[in-house]
């Protein structure tokens, strides 16, 4: 079946199975591999990616769900000239990442729940990443980097 | 080593440092096992037994594409 979508700014159309998830079509067909699987089943948070602007599990829906959707990856938050987004900054100066393979869906997590929560403060951080799990960190960096970024961008460092 | 050496050195113990590796893990570009896509690689699954401890009295190879391509693919190997 065709499938249309627009991911980080590119209009991709496509033949897929029915049966295709959005994160293997993000990754296979489109080519964009910085979005990970980690788990397959919806548990960990690795393939979050933004459709319309909200955070979902890539690897809960099927690619054919996105029509007509707008996706961001990992790979269309820095600016083009490589500025990084505030999100991604934060996490690099807070340490908010080791071995870096949660991250993208991390940041991505990150970025919609700051967009949601004018306000944000670390028990709603805490609550809002607590599907994206990460085996290095702890966590205590991500929470500071997603504080931290939150603050930056109210403080008007544009997104 | 001198004390002058030493006094030339930069002063990183104890300093915070942007670690080299984190804006390609940032921004997607790290190369994960996973996202290496090399023409002709095999792939390989494990279908575990359904019984904890039990005798095996045969192995049969399914026929069919997957069959058809695991020979392909241990020939190449």
């Amino acid at each position: 079946m065709q499938v249309r979508m627009r991911v980080n700014g590119t209009e991709y159309v496509h033949e897929v199975e029915p049966r295709l998830l959005l994160v293997y079509y993000l990754r296979e067909v489109v080519g964009l591999t910085g979005t990970n699987v980690g788990c397959d089943t919806s548990s960990c948070g690795a393939c979050t990616v933004l459709l319309d602007g909200e955070s979902v599990k890539s690897c809960t829906m099927l690619a054919l769900q996105a029509d007509g959707a707008e996706i961001t990856t990992i790979e269309g938050l820095a600016s083009p000239d490589g500025t990084l987004h505030p999100v991604q900054e934060a996490f690099r100066q807070n340490h908010a990442l080791q071995c870096g393979y949660c991250t993208p869906g991390m940041v991505m997590a990150a970025v919609s729940l700051i967009r949601e929560h004018p306000d944000l403060d670390e028990a709603t951080v805490r609550e809002g990443l607590e599907g994206n799990l990460c085996r290095c960190t702890g966590y205590h960096n991500i929470v500071k980097a997603v504080l931290a970024a939150a603050s930056a961008m109210s403080a008007g460092v544009p997104a | 080593m001198s004390a002058t050496d030493l006094a030339a050195r930069p002063n990183v113990v104890g300093t915070r440092m942007l670690r080299k590796e984190d804006p390609e893990l940032l921004t997607g570009e790290a190369r994960f096992v996973a996202d290496l896509m090399v023409p002709g690689a095999c792939h390989m699954a494990v279908l575990r037994s359904p019984y904890a401890h039990a005798r095996i009295a045969s192995v049969r190879l399914l026929s069919g594409p997957v069959h058809a391509r695991r020979d392909r693919c241990l020939y190449r190997c």
